[in-house]
């Protein structure tokens, strides 16, 4: 079962994972330039639409982009605040060390 | 300023019941540090440690899904038992970095006081004037969130 870095947070398991693969990454810059239709985030990368699609439902999943349908087509738009929370996680050095000596705490206090 | 902002410095304190040389041992032994560097949920996938003054370390910090950061540095104290420093770096990343960790290891109570202090940290305004260098997913990150403030 993943567990949460901050505990009030939102699933950044699922955020990280979401941002591992680089097209997604990429999907995600774009969008940081503006919302985009699903065929113009499939066009600069060449990609099948279900190829897209399948990256644009796990970015949902995680909470990092919205999808919602205008006429045809559907348009996709970032959503900044669980990005802001795994940001906070990568940078925070606090945060990483105290995470850290709860996970040495147990690994000394064990291990006999 | 984003809601993230990381301090230039800072420095924490932990208890942990166990003899102090033991604490030093595990803190700076490859074999040990795999199972407890980072913290819940991240595995460490690789420690290598070059133990004297100027050997370096590195350490693999592995996300979920398999994206790595690397953690390495090169010693400049090694005061086995009590006192150990050296400097940080994380991999990837575009924003040039000169920090330094010391981490105290203090007697008391039968058990051991590990102190952490951290400085050098880039701040986010330093980190603002990388706009063109996406290298990675943290650089890449910082960089999104600072052209899109949060909604009002």
């Amino acid at each position: 079962m993943p567990t949460s870095i901050l505990e009030s947070e939102p699933d950044l398991d699922a955020v990280f994972a979401a941002l591992g693969h680089p097209a997604r990454r990429a999907i995600v810059t774009r969008l940081g330039r503006g919302d985009a239709t699903v065929s113009e985030l499939a066009e600069p990368f060449e990609m099948t639409l279900p190829g897209v699609s399948k990256h644009l439902v796990v970015l949902e999943r995680a909470g990092i982009i919205t999808r919602a349908r205008v006429g045809r087509s559907r348009r996709c738009s970032l959503q900044t605040p669980v990005l802001k929370s795994a940001e906070a996680w990568l940078t925070s050095r606090r945060d990483f060390w105290s995470g850290s000596l709860d996970s040495f705490a147990t690994f000394i206090e064990n291990d006999e | 300023m984003t809601n993230s902002a990381v301090p230039e410095s800072l420095q924490i304190r932990r208890h942990v019941r166990a003899a102090r040389l033991r604490v030093f041992d595990a803190w700076t032994n490859p074999d040990s540090i795999v199972h407890w560097w980072g913290p819940p949920g991240v595995r460490c996938s690789h420690a290598e440690i070059d133990l004297r003054v100027g050997g370096s370390f590195t350490i693999i910090n592995e996300m979920p899904d398999g994206t790595s950061i690397h953690i390495k540095g090169i010693y400049k104290t090694i005061d086995r038992p009590q006192r150990l420093v050296h400097s940080w770096t994380i991999e990837p990343s575009a924003v040039s970095q000169d920090e330094r960790v010391e981490i105290d290891f203090t007697e008391r109570d039968g058990g051991t006081d590990i102190t952490i202090t951290h400085t050098g940290i880039p701040t986010p305004d330093l980190r603002a004037g990388h706009q063109a260098g996406w290298i990675g997913c943290l650089d890449g990150l910082t960089n999104l969130i600072e052209q899109h403030p949060d909604p009002t």
